[in-house]
């Protein structure tokens, strides 16, 4: 039960992320959809906050 | 020309060749193609376009100009010094891989590549989309997400799903870091977080600008907000063959 309980959590929180990274493209897309060194700084904050959200690596 | 498609390729080979591939360098070469050039293609500006080159698609494919980017001999030539450099077979290899994927990819638009420079510049051009680099960025995003071009960066994307689990933190630090030297160098400079980035960061961007391109070019962008699924569409974009 656990680990589906995780995996959700992760699944979760992983589309949150790409959620924000898509309203930020589709609001102003020459900041965010022109390469991928503009999704970098995302990608580090929510790659830094998972274990403090999720609670585990 | 191809978007999305050069930042999710190097995944998909990743996890289908296996530690065969270093994915760093392979996203390297599916990038080299167009790293010095696409800025000069499109020109300045977003909304308003203007132009840099008197002839972009000449510059960007074709030879004179920096068309032989985009050929298996200057994958190969790149390769070769990455060797030379570097002793290692892995990254020429996974270099060369994504480059040649880069090149298969823009040989599905309507000027494609040529596959046999310098012996040839006999142009290699599939049609399925129109080529739109020489309209500038925006138009271009508008007509490649509504073209056949979109569907293709979406196969990729629903290709990937399946391979989910390379994304998470315990499959990278059990496959990817052992299998690549490049990641153990790393490792001695920066963080597991700064690696992580590195390591995810061109397929999230894939995801999020497909989903995201498909949002904007059909509900928030005026300018032919339509698809055109049809073989080299969109249709009202002026064809563009290989240059003279």
């Amino acid at each position: 039960m656990r680990p589906s309980r995780d995996r959700v959590r992760h699944i979760a929180y992983w589309l949150t992320v790409l959620a924000v990274a898509v309203i930020l493209g589709v609001a102003a897309p020459q900041f965010f959809f022109l390469g991928f060194w503009e999704m970098a700084p995302l990608v580090f904050a929510a790659s830094w906050l998972a274990p403090k959200v999720l609670g585990r690596r | 020309m191809s978007w999305a498609a050069h930042d999710l390729e190097p995944y998909l080979l990743r996890a289908k060749l296996g530690g065969r591939i270093s994915l760093v360098f392979c996203l390297f070469g599916s990038y080299s193609p167009d790293i010095l050039t696409k800025w000069a293609v499109y020109g300045l500006g977003w909304s308003t376009h203007e132009a840099l080159l008197s002839d972009p698609v000449r510059f960007h494919r074709g030879w004179p100009g920096a068309g032989f980017t985009h050929t298996p001999f200057y994958g190969m030539l790149i390769a070769g010094v990455i060797l030379l450099i570097t002793r290692k077979k892995l990254w020429a290899v996974s270099y060369l891989i994504g480059a040649v994927a880069h090149d298969l990819s823009d040989a599905l638009d309507s000027v494609g590549i040529m596959p046999f420079w310098p012996i040839s510049d006999w142009f290699l051009h599939l049609d399925l989309w129109e080529y739109g680099g020489e309209i500038g960025r925006r138009k271009d995003a508008v007509a490649y997400y509504t073209s056949l071009g979109g569907l293709w960066d979406a196969f990729w994307a629903i290709w990937l799903l399946r391979y989910w689990r390379m994304f998470t933190v315990t499959y990278f630090r059990q496959e990817i870091v052992p299998a690549d030297p490049f990641w153990g160098w790393l490792q001695r400079w920066t963080s597991e977080t700064v690696m992580l980035t590195v390591y995810r960061t061109s397929a999230f961007f894939g995801y999020a600008s497909i989903i995201g391109w498909y949002i904007w070019a059909l509900g928030v962008n005026q300018f032919h907000p339509h698809l055109d699924w049809t073989p080299g569409g969109p249709h009202w974009l002026p064809r563009q063959g290989p240059p003279d």
